[in-house]
């Protein structure tokens, strides 16, 4: 690394690490009070609190409660990202690395889904550089499912494969929509098998022409 | 009476005509699943709008859509329960629930696929994800 005469001044190394450590508590304490109790109930106070931080303080590490938003977007797409990638290396075949990353979204949605909610409601709110860097993030993630799909619909374009993705998973994401009172082991159960059946038939083919008697 | 007001009026008709008219449940699903396709199709970028000016809504205004809204997603319900006799009333409205947001996924991401195609992909995902299990 090129070294500057006229660099500023650094903060000692221990300091910046305890306030990278101070991120990311106040990151995980954020995104569990968005997700339980929603974004717009919660308050900076709360967040200071729970980490026992004043509001002041708090704005050290972050300028705004939008702010700490857009890190628990960032950090909640690159667990799930993580996550895919590790179910997808671990699994023996492609069909038993589906049936895991569907369960994956599915439990992600219904984890995390007032945080899901308010991405779709503010996203647009958010600014520019953000929204291209968690887009990016998004595209990914899709990207990801799209390559495993392709592997077991391999008669599908990469188009079909696409269209048929966001289909997939704007199904399972749809208890962050609804959230149906069902048991969630009944619902992710159902969803499951709803995702999983229609991955596996989506068609190209209009019913009219594909539909066979019986 | 609000221009969204009108549409949701419109294609709660319709599709209560379809749920009256169509005996069989599988039928019944399939031309329904179709006319909210054709609806999606048509509606294009409007949708997006639309559910803007619905998020921004004075509260009564919410309110009554939002009771036609469940009288859209009932209909639904009443055939899908018809056709899974093993689902729940909580189950099939799930489902239904699932299937709309599977409905409405090609107008929240583009996947490059012309409309016709995509409305042919969604429809046969829609009906195998509802298709009983054998």
């Amino acid at each position: 690394m090129p070294t500057k005469s006229s660099q500023p001044p650094e903060r000692p190394a221990r300091t910046r690490l305890r306030s990278s450590a101070r991120r990311k508590e106040l990151i995980a304490v954020a995104a569990n009070l968005f997700a339980s109790r929603g974004y717009y109930a919660v308050t900076v106070d709360d967040i200071g609190e729970a980490v026992g931080l004043t509001g002041p303080a708090l704005y050290r590490h972050f300028s705004s409660k939008e702010a700490l938003l857009v890190a628990v977007f960032d950090q909640v797409i690159e667990q799930l990202r993580d996550r895919f990638r590790e179910l997808v290396s671990e699994a023996p075949d492609p069909a038993t690395a589906l049936l895991a990353i569907v369960r994956l979204h599915v439990e992600f949605a219904i984890e995390q889904c007032e945080n899901v909610a308010v991405w779709r409601q503010e996203f647009q709110n958010l600014p520019e550089t953000d929204r291209w860097r968690l887009r990016r993030a998004q595209r990914l993630y899709v990207e990801e499912w799209v390559h495993l799909v392709h592997e077991l619909r391999p008669e599908f374009s990469d188009t079909e494969v696409r269209a048929a993705v966001h289909a997939a998973i704007g199904l399972l994401q749809s208890p962050s929509d609804f959230q149906s009172g069902l048991p969630t082991e009944a619902a992710v159960n159902l969803l499951m098998s709803m995702a999983l059946a229609a991955l596996e038939h989506a068609s190209t083919t209009p019913l009219e022409r594909a539909a066979a008697p019986g | 009476m609000t221009g969204l007001e009108g549409i949701l009026q419109r294609q709660l008709e319709e599709i209560g005509q379809i749920a009256r008219d169509v005996d069989d449940p599988g039928e019944a699903l399939a031309a329904i699943l179709r006319h909210h396709l054709a609806f999606t199709l048509e509606a294009g970028d409007r949708l997006a709008a639309w559910k803007q000016e619905f998020r921004n809504l004075p509260a009564e205004d919410a309110w009554h859509l939002r009771r036609m809204q469940r009288l859209y997603v009932e209909e639904w319900v009443n055939v899908v329960v018809r056709m899974r006799t093993d689902l729940s009333d909580g189950e099939a409205r799930t489902a239904v629930h699932a299937i709309m947001a599977l409905l409405q996924s090609a107008a929240a991401r583009r996947s490059g696929l012309p409309p016709e195609e995509v409305a042919e992909v969604l429809c046969s995902m829609a009906l195998a994800a509802l298709r009983p299990e054998v």
